[in-house]
């Protein structure tokens, strides 16, 4: 392109259609691509599957007998009330928590579109899991802190 | 389990005729132990399946056959087997002309067990260190009584001789010695066949509940029928116990004692093993004892002892302490209420469990409405944080076990009630390594440590 122009000087109406063109395919190609993100990963419908993955987190993370105390160990989960912990309605989370689920995954797979259930458990944790990730009846659930950068724990339950 | 009754023996009949056939030896054996006795056991309780142990006592049939070409043939006899051990036999005499008088003996020459019979009208002797089992078949009175085959039974040791009895003479008249007998002549061939008696061998526990955890119960093992008042020879080989849960605390009885005192520290099952009359035997008796779980609403259910009974079975045919952890299965049963009686019952699918990570409870025993079902109830073969096999496991990812219901018996328990009538009240039961975990159709789970620490038992 640069010895094109040093060879040729672009005449003011060629450099407007040059203009309008870049503006033109940047502003379609923009929301295309954030729709496909969209696509690519979405939350889960709250149904009662759902409700009972937040209840199951509501348990360890608001009990205090010795079984709840033992879980929140060894996920690095803080006790908190149970209002504390809720599902995530909101897509771009889902987004983040998809990328973050599937970076972890034995074979790391980010392309894979997903419908999560992702739990916020009070401002410092994520519970994530893929319905479609499974080992036998069990579903692979993975704790991340609310950036999603450090996983703290990834089990079968 | 003793036999509902015993045959008549015609104890008076017998010993009179003896005496005026002047059968002197045999007249001094019979008057010595005749006994009318108990028939050898015909029906005894279930009992597993045991192997004869042919190489501690000789083999559990001998037979020996005496043949005669004289019709006359006097007395004779014939080795016909060892009982360097104590045995409780049983005897046929067989292929008897029920025409003819016989009279056929077995004698059993040594150390002496309890020896008695009169089954079938045969008689038992032991004097002078001496015993005959025999058929006094010449001395009834009436032909029509004859029998081709006769039976009895006894406990012997030493040395066995088969006979038939003495006679002499022409068929018209007879002597032994210069005593008038009977004549007795033989046709064909006379068979004497010993069955070593299969005896089952019946566990117990007094009291089967323990007020607590930890108290001693008295357990004991002994042959399932006794002879005579005696007690059929056996001998221990040893003792299990098997608590329910398979963890806990509580000993089986030493060594080859055959019963002892034992402290019950948590329901479960103590076995014994036995020879038995030469049969290797196995029987096993539950005992319980109550530990609460500290969750008022499973120690308040009358399904309580139900579920317990089945997460304990669901364990045990599990395998959970498979080092192989892909050899591991689910079981899945249900808990339910017999419309006839009310009773909670437990049922397992017998074959609801292949895989390490998934099982199917079934449907229940047929004919069942679903109201009937309470408490869908399964185990995971797992302790927290075990790595699961990657085979047997099928999904798409592997992982470490967490304990907590799956979202799958969460959604399986729901459509239950959705399609098959299950009640909305009833609530799913899991056990793991370390604990049960109780939930509803929907709602938080509520984890129950198997061992509860402030009561200081096993839950199961």
């Amino acid at each position: 392109m640069e010895a094109l122009m040093r060879g040729r000087r672009m005449s003011p109406a060629w450099r407007l259609f040059l203009f309008v063109f870049s503006i033109g395919v940047a502003l379609i190609a923009s929301p295309v691509k954030a729709a496909n993100r969209e696509v690519a990963s979405v939350c889960q419908p709250v149904d009662t599957d759902y409700d009972n993955f937040v209840d199951d987190y509501r348990t360890i993370v608001s009990g205090v007998d010795s079984f709840s105390i033992g879980e929140r160990s060894s996920l690095s989960l803080p006790q908190l009330p149970d209002d504390s912990v809720t599902a995530v309605s909101d897509s771009t989370t889902c987004n983040r928590a998809a990328i973050a689920y599937g970076l972890n995954l034995s074979v790391p797979d980010t392309t894979t579109s997903r419908q999560l259930y992702v739990v916020r458990i009070g401002p410092t944790r994520y519970a994530v899991a893929d319905p479609q990730m499974n080992a036998g009846e069990f579903l692979i659930n993975m704790i991340f802190d609310s950036s999603f950068t450090t996983m703290f724990a990834k089990v079968a339950r | 389990m003793r036999p509902a009754s015993s045959t008549t023996c015609p104890v008076g009949r017998v010993q009179s005729r003896l005496l005026q056939c002047g059968w002197l030896f045999i007249g001094a054996l019979m008057v010595a132990g005749a006994a009318c006795t108990d028939a050898p056991p015909t029906g005894t309780r279930a009992m597993p399946l045991s192997r004869p142990l042919t190489d501690v006592l000789p083999p559990p049939d001998s037979t020996v056959t005496l043949g005669f070409s004289n019709p006359h043939a006097t007395w004779d006899s014939s080795f016909f087997e060892s009982f360097p051990d104590t045995a409780f036999i049983q005897i046929t005499f067989s292929g008897l002309d029920t025409a003819r008088r016989y009279d056929g003996l077995v004698s059993v020459y040594g150390p002496l067990g309890d020896i008695r019979g009169g089954r079938d009208g045969l008689r038992v002797t032991r004097p002078n260190g001496t015993v005959a089992i025999y058929q006094p078949f010449a001395h009834l009175p009436t032909p029509d009584t004859l029998k081709a085959t006769w039976v009895d039974s006894a406990i012997v040791a030493g040395t066995a001789l088969a006979n038939r009895s003495p006679s002499a003479g022409d068929g018209n008249q007879c002597l032994l010695g210069n005593l008038p007998v009977p004549c007795y002549t033989y046709t064909g061939k006379q068979t004497y066949t010993i069955h070593y008696i299969r005896v089952g061998l019946v566990v117990s526990s007094s009291p089967d509940t323990v007020s607590r955890p930890g108290v001693a119960a008295v357990v004991s093992a002994t042959p399932t029928y006794r002879f005579n008042g005696q007690t059929v020879p056996y001998s221990m080989s040893d003792w299990r116990w098997v608590p329910r849960g398979l963890v806990g605390r509580t000993l089986p009885c030493p060594g080859t004692v055959t019963s002892c005192w034992s402290n019950i520290w948590e329901t479960g099952t103590m076995y014994a093993d036995a020879v038995v009359n030469g049969f290797s035997e196995t029987d096993s008796t539950e005992i319980h004892a109550y530990c609460p779980s500290g969750d008022s609403v499973l120690d308040n259910s009358p399904a309580r002892e139900a579920i317990l009974e089945l997460l304990g079975q669901e364990w045990r045919n599990a395998d959970p302490n498979d080092s192989v952890k892909a050899n591991r299965r689910e079981q899945a049963g249900w808990v339910y209420q017999d419309p006839t009686t009310g009773r909670m019952v437990p049922w397992m699918n017998p074959t609801g469990g292949t895989d390490a990570c998934d099982s199917w409870p079934g449907t229940g025993p047929a004919g069942l409405p679903g109201s009937a079902f309470t408490y869908f109830v399964h185990v995971h073969p797992f302790g927290k944080n075990e790595q699961l096999p990657s085979t047997k496991c099928p999904g798409r990812e592997n992982g470490t076990y967490d304990p907590s219901p799956s979202p799958h018996d969460r959604s399986f328990l729901r459509q239950e009630v959705h399609d098959n009538g299950v009640p909305t009240s009833a609530q799913g039961i899991i056990m793991d390594k370390n604990n049960i975990m109780r939930f509803p159709l929907k709602g938080k789970f509520v984890p129950i440590p198997r061992y509860n620490s402030a009561a200081g038992c096993q839950v199961i």
